[in-house]
Parts: structure tokens; sequence; C-alpha cells
């Protein structure tokens, strides 16, 4: 975790003269599931995130408590049972982007990310497609995927099962600039 | 007999009563909508500045005292970033190396002014922990 957050340290001193890193502390990551029995919709709007578009690296990390769901008692059990939150109050992601980008010159660039997610203390490889975008000077990025709790140890009782999709839906909205 | 009829009528029906209102405060507790700090008493008040440099040198301490409580801060603002839907605001706390970030709470009826950058807020919200910033979520600015 402090590798990560070293990383993104580093970024940021070094980004008076490589403006190839974009930054932010307010990117979203959201997580969804829909089923008959229950709607779950909780959101992150503090994702610190670090984007080197020369050496196409990229890094996420969130504090798991900055989860807020539409209902009190979801958010509770997010926190207390299921992602348990005090013992793995971190999440991260570390990887590389590829794709061909010339991020000299605004424009929509799909790429494909591939990297290590690590949630409740369980890491996994995963390959997502993702869009950047730099448009004035800013560089955006979108990706959807999804990931299945249980792959990260999350153990969610039989009686709510049917309650949570299989795969929970996963958004990402971010917007970096080179500040 | 019929006295006793009656006295367990009035059983039965004080256990469906029982069984019902039981019912409906779980079926409220189970879907309660989040609430915000709005009507919480904060566990602390105190400056941005401090509030960052205690979790900072400690940041496994930090967490056990403040994590999940909800905080009230003195500080000045030194960013604001908005979004769609709401936006989040940096405190300084006096070095570059992070401060507070504090995203906003929004209820969908309440339209609410950004502060301007420089100005001094008085603002509460729910600890989250620590990245390079402290972090504060449902956050309610108290006093511009």
């Amino acid at each position: 975790m402090k590798k990560i957050l070293l990383l993104i340290f580093i970024c940021q001193v070094f980004l008076t003269v490589h403006s190839q890193v974009y930054l932010t502390r307010t990117g979203f990551i959201g997580f969804y599931s829909k089923t008959p029995f229950e709607d779950i919709r909780a959101e992150n709007n503090q994702v610190y995130a670090a984007i080197d578009t020369r050496n196409k690296d990229i890094a996420f990390v969130l504090l798991m408590k900055g989860f807020v769901f539409t209902k009190e008692l979801m958010q509770e059990h997010f926190n207390e049972n299921y992602a348990e939150t005090d013992k793995f109050p971190k999440a991260n992601f570390i990887g590389k982007f590829s794709g061909n980008a010339d991020f000299s010159k605004d424009g929509v660039y799909p790429v494909t990310v591939n990297g290590n997610l690590t949630i409740h203390g369980i890491s996994h490889n995963i390959q997502i497609p993702a869009t950047l975008q730099m448009k004035a000077g800013k560089l955006t990025g979108h990706a959807q995927f999804y990931i299945k709790p249980e792959e990260f140890n999350i153990r969610i009782p039989s009686i709510v099962r049917n309650k949570i999709e299989e795969k929970m839906n996963i958004i990402v909205d971010i917007s970096c600039t080179p500040k | 007999m019929k006295a006793i009829t009656n006295k367990k009528r009035a059983i039965y029906i004080s256990i469906v009563i029982i069984l019902l209102v039981t019912s409906m405060y779980a079926l409220y507790l189970y879907n309660k909508p989040h609430q915000g700090v709005e009507n919480e008493i904060p566990v602390l008040i105190t400056t941005a500045t401090n509030f960052y440099q205690l979790y900072s040198e400690n940041e496994g301490a930090g967490d056990k005292k403040f994590s999940g409580k909800v905080i009230e801060l003195n500080g000045t603002v030194d960013n604001v970033e908005l979004s769609d839907s709401t936006f989040s605001l940096h405190l300084n706390a006096g070095t570059a190396l992070g401060g507070i970030n504090c995203s906003m709470y929004f209820p969908k009826n309440k339209q609410i002014e950004p502060p301007k950058i420089g100005s001094m807020i008085l603002i509460k919200g729910r600890c989250t922990g620590y990245l390079m910033d402290v972090n504060l979520v449902d956050c309610i600015i108290e006093k511009k």
C-alpha cells in the first residue's frame, strides 16, 4: 500500500518536469448489483489515481470506508461483515495500459488495462478494456468490469446470496490533471 | 371458561401486535436511507492542520481513534472540485504533502453553493481514514 502512495507522491514531485503524469484525489468508483429482491449502489468519490502516459503506468488507491451506500444498514453490513474495512481499510490497483494513443492530441483512445487488483487483502490479476480521453490538457478515464466478491474472500451468507448479483458491476470514472 | 378464552385472546392479540411492530421496525431499519452527519455530535472539534498532524504522525492510532467517527474541522479551502452531482473540497493542513479531502453530502433536494478557494470554513464530516490526505465523507459546511 505504501508503495502506491509513494508512487503517487513521486509522480507529484516530478510533475513539474514530467508533464506526462496525471493525478486526481477525487476519482470515482462505484459498484452496483441489481436483483429482483434488492438493488445495491455504493459510490466512492475519493479515489486517488496516477496515470503516467509516457511509461503507461496506472495506479489507484481508495479507502473502503469511503463507499457510501443508499441504505444505512447495507453500508454497516458492508463495513463490518463483508469487506471488514477495519481490518482491510484500503483497496488498490497497480498496472499498465496498452494500446495506441497519442496524448499530445485531444482524442478518445481505447486501451487495455492489465494489473493487480487488491481488495480485502487478496490480489488478482485483471485485464479490462477502458477508454482514456485527452481533452484540453485533462486526462479522463472510464472503465466498466465485473468482479465476484468470493474471489476476494468476501463471504456472503447464503441467506442473502440471492439478493446480491454473483458478479458486481464496477464503474470507474476519473478525471486527472497534470498539476 | 369465557374469562380464560378472553385472556388467551388478549395474549394472542398482544403477540400479534408485538410481532407486527417488531417487523415494521425491522423493515424501517432495513430500508432506512443513508443518513448524513447533520444530527451527529462530533467526537473531535479542531483545526484541519491539527487533525492532519494527529493522523499523519501515526496512521494506525488515527484509524483506531477517528475512522468512522464524525469530526468537525476549521480550515482554509485550497481546492474545490466540481462533478456532475456533487463537489469535493480540499482543506489546507500547512503542508504540501496532504490535507483534508472532504466529499460533500449532497441530498437531492438541496443545492449548496461551493465555498471560494481561500475562504475559511467550519466543516463536519465522517472520517474514513488516511491516504495522502485525511478523508472525510458526508461533509456539510457548518459555517462559511
